[in-house]
């Protein structure tokens, strides 16, 4: 292994120094935009601070976090939070390979297509909201009028506590689909084909190649996308916070919607910031889990040893 | 002047890739760096180039001390296993690189890369991209970027091994006639011994990060210093038999009637190279031993194997006891399953140490 | 016997145009509803059963964003303050990646981990800090603080892809440079930059993206000057009365700008969106 470990990073003479010049910025910046506030933070969860009345803040120990196990509307939003997550994730995950496998098909005209379905992930969030909540209105709304022509009675869509979450679950497939399309596409059609070849003459049906032979193979590009999607749907907030802003009944107050409405609506920044830090090590726990789960690190170790 | 390394060490954390070297290049000699993989030559080519720095030991490039000199300081051509070339340039901005940052005038640079290219036969090829070029094109592009400075030494590193045969074959005698006329003192560093003993003026094999033996390629063939030399040049490789000197001067081989036949000389050298249990190899080249009608004085009882008939010549592979070994003749009329005897001629018995 | 055999692949054929198009209208529909809705009247956008072709477009919700939402300004700071992050995001992080794919370096991992760990921080948890310090600080409500954030939110991205970017380019082709006689400064320059330009513009528009897209932390740390253009948007929803062409229009004026650079730059977008780990 000594040859390869000098091909890739060679020890020169002085240039130690580089290294470390060419860091700097970088480290400078992470330091005192991205590490102190987090470490301020910290700190004021252990506060009761609220500008409200005045600069004054009493350091309160861990009372935040205590209260916070007893606030019942935090847990409930981490759960509508969880259940959001997980649904849209699986969602466009299952709506993401099933169309890569179409468009592998690559018959004339798909590549026009294709391009156009990846429009929805580029539009900005809050249009996206906008845009769903003028399709949705109940009285005058476009997919009302859509599925009355097809025979399906209106629905309230997102001004009802018992479709707004499938609402804007609804939303966030239709804007993320997309990016999991474009990812396992790419993963899908660098795929080698001497494998599907020989299993064509071993007579496998095209269910048992795919089962057998497409998912195995994806497994690492599934993986990757899914993880980043589970990223970016726990911290969802635009889209949400323009259809819903969290109701009718709390039933869309994901956790980022939650934290705002505590951070700025009654500028309880203690008890926010404590609620900040549950939230990370909850979403820390959940990215563990399923890295744990799917052998995440192996696979990206896999990558970087290639 | 040439080139000297003085006592180079180099060690990536934990691990001594290069282990304190020593050798004295001389102007305008085609030296070879030979040995398998991960043996310290590529390493040490490297740390002659400057893109590596020692851990300890002096480079000297024209007697002036180069260790810690940036690449471009030192006045040197290299050559890339992977070519090295700049995908985003054609092939005249490839060749023509190395002298525009060195500032030379527009008109003589056309001229010295039309020129160069022309003695490597891709002048017709200078507008292509180096994509559009076969493995071997490629390889005369990253020779002619390298020629086209006229420096005083070039090295390169296994430039031949992303070729096919045939095309390698051409390639060694077109470099050795390159770096010949033009007097440049030259470092190849190849795992391919056929390279190594075609072009070199000496080879230096490497083996775990030493220098087990520096000499011209015949004197390597003929008088191997290690296992590992004797085992790795000449194919099939030098039969060798284990053997022990013992307290009062004798020799005790595993095959007896081979280590008898060591002359005065080979047993002298075996006095000098033995380990301290008195251990060392006998080596016979293949095709150096003679097959007899079994019984035949001197001779060793052997049970023919297997016989390989390779057109040009026969390997016949030969059991003697519980040892194995290769005999390269003319046609045969021995067969598989025969017993016939082996002689060892005593002018090419050789005395092998073992490996550190 | 035959004929089964010559007939069902195009009855499979068919069906899959049907699929793909039938997908691509669901995920087309909204885009058109937006663009439309834009270009409608107040009138044309309460009918019903509701209009999808025969109404006359007009641009006076264009008109309007600049009249009623000030949508030049936000504009003109959503363009300052998102060219400032991604230039700082960019400069550090390309630097950083350097370093990261071509030096010895101790401490590599520490900085790896820092690296993937911003970039899963919820912008939630850092922006009570970031009110706080920007009060004190002054800077409430400027540019210097959403290009700092941004900046940030972009610079983990950069290190991690440019260093695959980086690591595509086989070293030799940068130690053929430095024996040609460059330094290591004009090795980069000259052989390295052109050959990373492609990446770089690809990340580039990714940082764009993000930055450009943004609402939560530019709602919360400003209020009047320093307001972006997702800002204004969400401000045409009111409680009462929603001003859906006005709202309409913000949003395809927004979006418009990445969906033309995105699609400029598909081909290595999936490299920079899986953080280099999928090759498109």
């Amino acid at each position: 292994m000594p040859k390869t470990q000098s091909a890739d990073k060679a020890q020169r003479a002085g240039e130690g120094k580089i290294a470390t010049l060419l860091m700097a910025p970088t480290v400078i910046v992470m330091t005192v935009v991205g590490l102190y506030p987090l470490l301020h933070s910290l700190y004021l969860s252990l506060t009761n601070y609220n500008p409200t009345y005045g600069d004054a803040k009493e350091f309160i120990g861990l009372a935040n976090y205590v209260y916070a196990f007893e606030d019942g509307q935090f847990w409930h939003s981490i759960l509508i939070t969880l259940i959001f997550t997980a649904a849209s994730v699986s969602i466009s995950l299952v709506l993401a390979v099933l169309l890569s496998l179409l468009f592998n098909l690559r018959f004339p005209g798909f590549m026009i297509l294709r391009t156009v379905i990846l429009i929805p992930m580029l539009i900005t969030p809050v249009a996206v909201g906008i845009t769903w909540r003028i399709m949705m209105m109940p009285d005058l709304g476009v997919l009302n009028y859509l599925m009355g022509l097809i025979g399906i009675p209106p629905a309230l869509w997102a001004g009802s506590s018992s479709t707004a979450l499938l609402s804007v679950i609804l939303v966030d497939v239709w804007q993320w689909t997309p990016f999991m399309f474009l990812i396992i596409y790419a993963g899908i059609s660098s795929l080698p084909k001497t494998p599907f070849e020989a299993a064509a003459i071993d007579g496998a049906s095209p269910w048992r190649m795919f089962v057998s032979l497409t998912l195995p193979m994806l497994k690492p590009v599934i993986v990757i996308a899914t993880l980043l999607r589970i990223v970016d749907a726990f911290r969802t907030y635009d889209t949400i916070y323009t259809i819903t802003r969290g109701g009718p009944d709390f039933a869309t107050d994901v956790v980022s919607v939650y934290l705002q409405r505590v951070n700025f609506r009654f500028f309880d920044l203690g008890y926010g910031s404590a609620l900040s830090w549950l939230t990370l090590i909850i979403v820390l726990v959940v990215v563990l889990l399923f890295v744990r789960l799917t052998g995440f690190m192996k696979l990206v170790a896999d990558k970087e040893n290639r | 002047m040439g080139i000297q390394i003085k006592n180079l060490v180099k060690r990536f954390g934990s691990l001594t890739v290069v282990n304190d070297i020593s050798v004295d290049i001389k102007d305008g000699e085609f030296f070879t760096l030979l040995g398998s993989s991960g043996c310290g030559k590529t390493t040490t080519l490297r740390m002659i180039a400057g893109l590596e720095t020692p851990s300890e030991g002096k480079v000297f490039i024209h007697g002036k001390d180069v260790t810690y000199a940036e690449p471009r300081h030192r006045d040197i051509a290299m050559a890339f296993q992977d070519y090295g070339l700049y995908p985003n340039m054609s092939v005249f901005e490839n060749i023509e690189f190395p002298l525009k940052i060195r500032k030379m005038p527009e008109a003589e640079r056309r001229k010295k890369v039309e020129e160069t290219a022309g003695t490597l036969g891709i002048g017709d090829y200078l507008g292509r991209k180096p994509a559009q070029m076969s493995g071997g094109q490629r390889q005369r592009v990253s020779l002619a970027r390298a020629l086209v400075r006229n420096p005083k030494v070039f090295l390169m590193d296994e430039p031949l091994s992303n070729l096919d045969a045939k095309l390698r074959a051409v390639m060694r005698t077109e470099i050795r006639r390159l770096v010949t006329e033009q007097g440049i003192t030259t470092v190849y560093v190849t795992h391919d011994q056929i390279e190594a003993m075609s072009m070199a003026d000496r080879i230096a094999v490497m083996y775990k990060g030493d220098m087990v033996q520096v000499a011209p390629p015949l004197e390597i063939y003929d008088r191997p210093a290690t296992r590992f030399v004797a085992d790795f040049i000449g194919s099939p490789p030098m039969n060798l038999f284990s053997a022990e000197l013992s307290k009062g001067g004798r020799v005790v081989c595993q095959i007896q009637e081979f280590g008898q036949a060591l002359d005065e000389t080979e047993r002298h050298r075996a006095t000098q190279m033995a380990d301290q249990h008195g251990h060392f190899s006998v080596g016979v080249r293949p095709e150096h031993l003679q097959c007899v009608a079994a019984g035949t004085a001197g001779s060793a009882e052997a049970i023919v194997e297997l016989v390989e008939p390779l057109g040009q010549t026969t390997n016949i592979y030969l059991l003697s006891g519980d040892q194995r070994y290769i005999v390269v003749t003319d046609r045969t009329t021995v067969e598989a399953g025969d017993t016939i005897g082996v002689i060892a001629p005593r002018e090419h018995v050789r005395a092998v140490a073992r490996d550190r | 016997m035959s004929k089964p055999k010559t007939l069902r692949p195009v009855l499979q054929g068919l069906g899959a145009y049907a699929l793909a198009i039938l997908a691509t209208l669901f995920f087309a529909f909204p885009v058109f509803w937006m663009a439309s809705s834009s270009l409608k009247s107040e009138l044309d956008i309460s009918q019903y059963p509701p209009v999808f072709t025969s109404f006359e477009p007009s641009l006076v919700n264009y008109a309007e964003l600049f009249t009623q939402l000030d949508a030049l300004d936000a504009f003109i700071n959503s363009a300052v303050i998102v060219a400032m992050a991604t230039s700082l995001a960019m400069i550090c992080g390309t630097m950083a990646a350097y370093a990261l794919a071509r030096f010895d370096m101790k401490g590599k991992e520490v900085m790896a981990f820092e690296v993937l760990s911003i970039r899963m921080l919820p912008p939630i948890v850092s922006v009570i800090p970031m009110f706080i310090i920007a009060r004190t600080l002054g800077i409430f409500d400027t540019y210097w603080l959403l290009a700092a954030a941004y900046g940030l939110a972009g610079l983990p991205f950069v290190v991690w892809v440019m260093r695959v970017f980086i690591q595509d380019i086989p070293q030799s082709i940068e130690e053929a440079a430095m024996i040609d006689g460059c330094s290591r400064f004009e090795t980069f320059w000259r052989v390295t930059l052109p050959l990373l330009l492609p990446g770089l513009a690809a990340t580039m528009v990714i940082v764009f993206m993000f930055s450009w897209n943004e609402f939560l932390l530019a709602s919360m740390l400003t209020s009047q000057e320093a307001k972006t253009l997702p800002v204004i948007a969400a401000n045409a929803i009111k409680p009462k009365s929603i001003a859906w062409g006005l709202a309409s229009a913000a949003g395809v004026m927004m979006s418009l700008p990445v969906v033309v650079l995105v699609l400029l730059m598909q081909r290595y977008l999936v490299r920079g969106l899986t953080l280099g780990a999928v090759k498109g």
